[in-house]
């Protein structure tokens, strides 16, 4: 890694000279700064904050810094869990999240212009309202769109829909350099040299930092509707996956979830949607699917077809959350899983590995049997329809070390099989500071150096968001 | 126009929000005659706010004798206009004298105004979100919202005329034969003159007690939205809101509540609202009179503290 | 007992409802209409007694607007039968007008059926116009007995009993049957339709009357003239003090200055 410099009072007086009014130091400097919903990957504060409000404002904040060697971390509303934004050398800590305006839609070319702190929830809701659909559904509708981005973020919907990646059309981006620039256009097919807008997605605040986007929509499907099957078992619930596909049904959101993280949810959420004995068998594992289509009709016979499938692979039964308010409580359970465990826990790891949907159920299978021999209770839950999996490491009794030794044995076995089963060490989450090794391990030396060659390309000076993806801090 | 306003009492009192229905009628130039059953100190009570009484000396405490006694009374009285309080029991009577006189019934009314001899009501409907502007044809049965109109003041006494009202024993079809209390504290927020009210925000059961501290100092009533009472920090006879009580105290204090539609429009009619909250986006700020951002549960120590000594000054 | 649920179709409140600037009217774009909350409490209630006891349970719906649909999703759990009423000229129906389609259509599937309804239930209120007007007014046209705000019924001795939900607790409220009772949020939701109840639904026939058939339409007499929007609340004075010491002595400055305390 690079050496940096502390922040001198003088260089705070220049900051604060570039970004009058917006600067935070010493107390002003809340706790949450510190850390994301992951604090076991380590805390830090800043020793200054941007409350950024334009483009230019951080410009002139990152040429500051770059020009005197001062660390940089971009955040949006910290509800990572890889500890991307944090800024593991201190230094300066960027919070976009009062650029938070909706600036345009285009109706025309189905876009909207938002600036990079735009809540998830609050463009999801504001294109509902004119009949669209932003269609990245990550479970976590408080994140910032940039942020979104920067982690190239799945969710729910991913499985019909793609990914956060599918929906950016164009960027505007402060590099390294403090320089502006805009990666993308407004169209829906390019062949001009090398793809940099998709090199920022996902690069998780390591090569700029995201001011503004202008993303895809797409009209809302007309009728929706949503199946909850509870099953004796998670390995008839997970076989159950495959099948959809080879019966032509498209399925919007198709998620798994384990009976124990069900319960913690229904806890706390005080109410009961999932049910738990059906005619005298105990419900272990449930899918909950969601289903679009144009008209009324198209979506019945999608039900019925669905639920055929379902019960063939051995669903106890199907359940239609067939009107809004059904499908928000049937999802509300499964949205506040992570609030849920965390509600309950003390110690908290997770791993968020993709792997191929046939291998699903086996590999959850190994991941259990490999938690028995560390000693690690895990919570798992995830988007069945492309295998990725939400495997959880909780603890309420060990301590703190003995709880990482364990969970690091237990990643140590379930990270190789992973990818010895043709998947990958993240889904969703992005790499953060918490999975840089396991992501080293995945994809090689040589491909671990393409990536840091890109990173130099960017920000010879390794400002950006240092010690996260493919640079770690003690290298 | 003549108006007959129903006067609910209980025991020798009579309720706040019935009394606020002298204020409505002369809002709209009515000629208005009060309406008292069961109680005569509560019928000298209202003939001192200078308007004449009904007194029927019947036992109407429930929906189908109240029905039957008003039945008779407003066939009587011929009146364009029979005005009830929101209360539980005139929700219930306010319909079925509508029905049986084939008067139009409107139904928390907030607002009325007189227009070319015609009287417009105005009505929250979708949680609130949306008034209605309403006319009926004819005579109306019409219940008000506590809060909506001001106190009456007090003036020369009225007569108190008396009338008798036989009941036909098969009018009652309903009878309470048992009455099941789960909660024993009483909480009367639509009289309260001061609410502190509590929301998620406040955090924990132990923070909220922060809550009931500020209630308690500034001789107040507690109030809260949904999550607290979900979660236990309170019983939900507290609960104030569209689905709650809808209140109108002189000062309402909302702590680390963010302020949705469906509690907003429940405190609309206070006089003054503080708020309390470290979102400073936080939608209750929009209808605040004075909001302070920042930790509420620091706020309130500090705010306990500083009234304690502005209540002994 | 033969029970009989009065279903009004309102917009999905779950979404927050609005008025359209443009047309002065609620904007119930992309807004789905569904059975309103308090009638899909009623009728867990009745189907939960019908599991107990036997019986049978109706859904009956009277409006200007198709709402096959709606009623479908309550034989998807656990109604028995449907009857929808729809006429054109219901679309301005003031409270008394559905009142008196209601009674007219319960005497007309009554006297089909040969059989009288022992109780009838209704949502308290809807929750788009709230008025909680016309169960009441139903009870006064059927010259039934009456009893709001229950959160549980049940037959003892013969007799109907009805628990009232009150501020404190809950009366217990014996009527004669017949009765109509409006029914309060109890402490369970209502459940949902399997695959195989949602399915045998769909193929459901509605029998389906229009108002000529069932009786007279009355005129409304209340009438809407328009909808508005609230009064905004004037925003007040934002303090924005680090030290909670000092954010609380402001408070108190303002709020003396303004004669709130």
């Amino acid at each position: 890694m690079a050496n940096y410099n502390q922040l001198t009072e003088e260089l705070i007086s220049k900051l604060k000279e570039a970004a009058p009014g917006h600067i935070l130091t010493g107390a002003d400097i809340k706790e949450d700064y510190s850390h994301d919903e992951m604090p076991i990957y380590g805390t830090r504060a800043p020793e200054a904050v941007l409350m950024a409000h334009s483009t230019e404002e951080i410009a002139a904040v990152v040429k500051i810094c770059n020009e005197n060697l001062i660390p940089v971390t971009p955040r949006g509303s910290g509800s990572g869990l890889v500890g991307g934004c944090v800024p593991l050398l201190g230094g300066v800590l960027i919070d976009i999240t009062k650029m938070n305006k909706i600036l345009s839609y285009d109706l025309e070319n189905f876009v909207v212009r938002v600036q990079a702190g735009v809540l998830l929830n609050d463009l999801a809701e504001d294109a509902l309202k004119q009949g669209l659909l932003y269609a990245p559904d990550p479970g976590e509708k408080f994140a910032c769109l940039a942020g979104n981005v920067a982690t190239n973020a799945g969710g729910m919907r991913a499985v019909k829909y793609g990914t956060t990646r599918d929906y950016v059309a164009e960027m505007t981006v402060v590099l390294p350099s403090g320089e502006i620039t805009n990666f993308g256009a407004k169209v829906s097919k390019t062949s001009s040299g090398y793809d940099l807008l998709d090199l920022m997605i996902g690069s998780e605040g390591t090569l700029g930092v995201i001011t503004e986007l202008t993303l895809k929509l797409i009209p809302a499907p007309k009728q929706v509707a949503s199946l909850i099957a509870p099953f004796e078992n998670l390995h008839d619930c997970i076989s159950t996956v495959p099948k959809f596909k080879m019966a032509h049904i498209n399925a919007q959101a198709l998620e798994f979830m384990e009976r124990e993280i069900v319960l913690a949810s229904e806890r706390f959420i005080g109410r009961s949607v999932f049910p738990q004995v059906v005619d005298g068998i105990t419900a272990n594992a449930y899918l909950l699917v969601t289903l679009d289509a144009g008209s009324e009709d198209e979506l019945n016979n999608l039900i019925e077809q669905a639920s055929e499938v379902l019960l063939e692979s051995g669903a106890i039964d199907v359940l239609v959350a067939d009107t809004p308010a059904k499908m928000k409580d049937a999802w509300a359970a499964r949205s506040s899983f992570l609030e849920a465990i965390l509600a309950e826990t003390k110690l908290l790891d997770e791993c968020d590995v993709v792997v191929p949907v046939n291998q699903i159920a086996p590999y959850l299978e190994f991941c259990a049997k490999a938690a028995e021999e560390c000693g690690v209770e895990i919570k798992s839950f995830g988007h069945a329809g492309d295998g990725n999996l939400h495997i959880y490491q909780t603890s309420n009794d060990l301590e703190e070390d003995e709880f990482k030794h364990r969970v690091e044995k237990f990643f140590d076995i379930i990270y190789p099989e992973a990818i010895r089963v043709g998947g990958n060490v993240s889904g969703e989450h992005g790499v953060g500071s918490g999975k840089v090794s396991y992501l080293a391990d995945s994809i090689g030396e040589l491909n671990m150096n393409l990536m840091r060659g890109i990173k130099k390309v960017f920000d010879p000076n390794l400002i950006m968001n240092p010690g996260k993806v493919c640079y770690s801090v003690n290298e | 126009m003549k108006a007959l306003l129903y006067i609910e009492t209980s025991g020798d009192k009579v309720l706040g929000g019935s009394v606020e229905l002298i204020s409505a009628v002369k809002a709209i130039d009515a000629e208005g005659t009060a309406l008292v059953i069961g109680n005569k100190v509560a019928a000298g009570t209202v003939a001192s706010f200078g308007i004449p009484v009904i007194y029927t000396d019947s036992v109407a405490t429930d929906n189908d004798t109240l029905t039957e006694v008003l039945f008779e009374i407003v066939k009587g009285e011929n009146p364009d206009m029979l005005l009830f309080a929101n209360t539980a029991l005139s929700k219930d009577v306010a319909p079925r004298i509508a029905a049986r006189m084939n008067f139009g019934c409107v139904s928390d009314v907030i607002g009325m105004s007189k227009n070319d001899g015609k009287v417009m009501y105005t009505r929250p409907a979708y949680g609130g979100t949306i008034f209605e502007r309403i006319e009926v044809e004819g005579a109306s049965v019409v219940t008000v919202r506590g809060g909506s109109f001001s106190k009456p003041e007090a003036a020369a006494n009225a007569e108190i005329t008396e009338k008798n009202v036989q009941i036909p024993a098969n009018a009652i079809k309903a009878k309470i034969v048992d009455v099941v209390k789960e909660i024993s504290e009483s909480v009367n927020l639509e009289e309260a003159q001061v609410i502190v009210a509590g929301g998620r925000g406040m955090g924990s059961a132990e923070n909220f007690e922060l809550v009931k501290e500020l209630a308690r100092v500034l001789g107040g009533v507690v109030g809260a939205t949904r999550p607290p009472i979900e979660d236990g920090w309170i019983s939900r006879a507290h609960q104030v809101g569209q689905s709650g009580k809808v209140v109108a105290p002189k000062l309402y204090i909302a702590c680390g509540i963010s302020g949705a539609t469906q509690h907003t429009s429940g405190i609309s009619g206070s006089d003054y609202i503080v708020a309390i909250n470290k979102d400073e986006d936080a939608p209750i700020f929009e209808i605040a009179n004075l909001a302070i951002v920042g930790d509420v549960t620091e706020i309130l120590k500090g705010m306990i503290e500083e009234m304690k000594k502005v209540k002994a000054e | 007992m033969q029970i009989l649920i009065c279903v009004k179709q309102v917009p999905d409140d779950s979404i927050e409802i609005r008025l359209d600037n443009k047309t002065k009217m609620p904007n119930l774009n992309g807004v789905s209409m569904v059975a309103n909350a308090f009638d899909t409490y009623a009728l867990e209630m009745a189907v939960r007694f019908m599991e107990a006891n036997g019986g049978n349970v109706s859904v009956l719906n009277v409006g200007a607007e198709d709402s096959t649909n709606t009623l479908k999703n309550c034989l998807a759990v656990g109604a028995k039968e449907a009857y929808f009423v729809q006429d054109d000229s219901f679309v301005n129906l003031d409270a008394l007008g559905a009142a008196d389609a209601l009674a007219n259509a319960i005497r007309k599937i009554e006297n089909d059926k040969g059989q009288k309804f022992d109780l009838i239930l209704c949502g308290l209120e809807s929750t788009d116009e709230i008025t909680g007007q016309v169960g009441a007014m139903l009870a006064e046209k059927l010259e039934t007995g009456f009893v709001s705000r229950a959160i549980a019924f049940n037959v003892k001795d013969g007799d109907l009993q009805v628990n009232q939900e009150t501020e404190e607790g809950y009366n217990v409220v014996s009527v004669i049957s017949p009765a109509v009772v409006t029914v309060s949020k109890p402490e369970y939701d209502p459940r949902y339709p399997t695959i195989k109840t949602k399915m045998a639904s769909r193929k459901a026939v509605i029998p389906t009357f229009s108002a000529a058939e069932i009786g007279e339409v009355k005129q409304a007499i209340v009438r809407l003239v328009e909808y508005v929007e609230p009064p905004k609340r004037e925003a007040g004075i934002k303090i924005q003090e680090k030290d909670a010491v000092l954010a609380v002595s402001a408070a108190i400055e303002q709020m003396k200055k303004d004669k709130a305390i």
